[in-house]
């Protein structure tokens, strides 16, 4: 079984990967109003992912949702420095701890957009 | 006026319950008891004011007591309560036994209950009861075993209803409770409270004769604003004249929008003319939900035909968390019954049942053909729909995303925006939940 974590690009996200090779992957919902890039996930990474962060799941759509800010944030740097071993690079164990100590974090305090 | 004519419908039994009463003289040796909130793992899943509540203004009429055990075995067995009116879950006042010693309780007494320190109301004792709390929680919610046509796993810690139950102390006081000191709403609430007798009066007033419940426990997406307005097709010789939006509001789960969010959130898709105010209502019931699902649905129904309501849309999974309930068992019981509840029909075509008429409702999409939110039962481009799910919703705003208009509203965004700023962050956490059961949604004055 295969998953999917979606990518979602804001302005800022889309400007850094123009010119990456990644435009290629980039795909446009809601009339082309918000982009993404789907990564596919392994059913053994997606495993690593619910074990790590408990809040995650995977929804109807197969898509695993509810994976913390700072997890989400840090893949989408990953892609755009590794490309296709970002999902590898997160997973590593030293990786996820610090995003798991980090994701703690994140139950208390988030930021709220200016 | 003419045969397809719905009007108002009669309380569910008949009449109203009113069950607050001024000038109740508290004598001095009425024993005294503070409400307690019942928490799991460091976390309140119910405080029982809120129950009190719902009794007393009317919202789960005819009921007006804490049920004694031959009540809730009636419930359990039938869903229907003593005097033959369906009603789907029981409703335990459940005490620490040691309280009711050191109180010296017995059957007959008149208890001052106390809230946040002040009178609050009054239980008759009927009855002082004993039961087994995992036994009630199973039998309340079903099994795989007994309720095939509904329960597809069996229940277990991570169902908060099921840990309502299953968490009780084992001893319940049954009887009447009334209200003897009114509670004064905070300031974000009030506006929202329509007990049975204010919305009846309200919606006279507006001159809505078929009134549509939608049931929330979230900020509304275009999802949710498609559903309303589409199912308020459903009316009798035209739409429905009026929507209500009835959140329930009470204990909350950790990754929740917060309540305030949540009714203000419904407020702004009025306020900003998505729906005309003039056919939408935004109100509240205090509840701790049970995530019952189809059971739920039958309290949710009673609480809106209570309310005034001709008319109730249920949704896939309706009141459900978690993969506990068959998706589609609540849509089931309206069309045929749960025949493995003991309810052999529909909750609308049995006797002493409902007369709030269901109207049950697919998913809403984007369908990239059609180029629109579409409804799942007219749109034929399923294989491309784009589904915008609430958790999906939700990632995007944790990571500071503004959603796209076509699929969340953005005056429904600074509302979340507001609210998170106030508390430090976008959904329920445990230092809300702290604030939230200290501070509760009400505040009661000395007497």
């Amino acid at each position: 079984m295969e998953y999917i974590i979606s990518i979602v690009l804001d302005e800022d996200r889309f400007n850094r990967i123009r010119g990456s090779g990644l435009e290629g992957k980039v795909k446009g919902l809601f009339g082309g109003t918000l982009k993404v890039i789907d990564l596919t996930v392994t059913e053994e990474q997606a495993k690593k992912i619910l074990d790590a962060f408990p809040k995650s799941r995977i929804d109807a759509r197969k898509h695993i949702e509810e994976t913390p800010v700072s997890f989400r944030r840090e893949l989408f740097n990953l892609l755009v420095t590794k490309g296709d071993d970002a999902l590898n690079e997160i997973l590593s164990d030293k990786k996820l701890g610090e995003l798991k100590s980090l994701s703690l974090e994140e139950d208390d305090y988030l930021t709220p957009p200016s | 006026m003419n045969s397809l004519t719905i009007n108002t419908p009669e309380p569910h039994g008949g009449k109203l319950v009113n069950g607050v009463r001024n000038n109740v003289i508290v004598k001095k040796e009425y024993p005294a008891l503070e409400i307690e909130p019942e928490v799991d793992m460091g976390i309140v899943i119910r405080n029982v004011y809120r129950e009190i509540m719902s009794i007393a203004y009317g919202f789960f009429s005819p009921l007006d007591r804490f049920m004694t055990s031959n009540e809730v075995e009636r419930v359990l067995k039938e869903r229907r309560l003593l005097d033959g009116w369906i009603f789907p879950f029981p409703i335990i006042f459940d005490v620490n036994p040691e309280k009711i010693r050191g109180l010296s309780i017995r059957e007959g007494d008149s208890v001052l209950l106390k809230l946040k320190g002040n009178p609050f109301a009054m239980l008759e004792v009927e009855e002082i009861w004993k039961f087994n709390p995992r036994e009630i929680a199973d039998r309340t919610f079903g099994t795989p075993d007994k309720n095939p046509d509904a329960v597809k796993r069996a229940f277990d810690h991570k169902h908060p209803g099921w840990s309502i139950y299953a968490k009780m102390s084992g001893v319940a006081l049954g009887g009447k409770v009334y209200i003897i000191n009114e509670p004064k709403f905070k300031a974000v609430y009030e506006r929202f409270w329509y007990p049975p007798e204010k919305s009846r009066t309200e919606f006279a007033k507006r001159g809505w004769r078929t009134v549509i419940a939608h049931q929330t426990r979230n900020v509304p997406h275009m999802g949710h604003e498609h559903l309303m307005k589409q199912a308020a097709f459903m009316g009798d010789t035209e739409p429905c004249n009026g929507i209500l939006v009835n959140a329930i509001v009470g204990s909350k789960r950790l990754g929740d929008f917060v309540d305030e969010a949540i009714l203000e959130g419904h407020e702004a898709v009025d306020k900003f003319g998505y729906i005309n105010p003039a056919r939408h209502l935004v109100s509240m019931t205090l509840w701790d939900m049970r995530y019952g699902g189809p059971l739920e649905s039958i309290l949710h129904g009673i609480v809106r035909q209570n309310m005034g309501c001709t008319h109730h849309m249920f949704g896939r999974d309706h009141a459900a968390t978690g993969d506990y309930y068959d998706p589609y068992s609540t849509q089931a019981l309206w069309e045929n019954g749960l025949p493995s509840f003991g309810l052999n029909a529909s909750p609308f075509d049995m006797d002493k049942g409902l007369k709030i008429r269901p109207v049950n409702m697919q998913e809403f999409w984007y369908c990239p053909v059609c180029g629109e939110i579409a409804y799942s039962r007219t749109c034929a481009h399923g294989d491309r729909a784009e589904r915008f799910s609430g958790s999906f919703i939700r990632g995007l705003i944790a990571e500071g995303i503004k959603p796209p208009p076509i699929i969340f509203r953005p005056e429904v965004y600074d509302i979340i925006v507001k609210w998170w700023r106030e508390f430090r962050y976008p959904f329920v956490n445990k230092r809300y939940l702290e604030i939230k059961e200290k501070e509760l949604e009400v505040d009661i004055e000395a007497k």
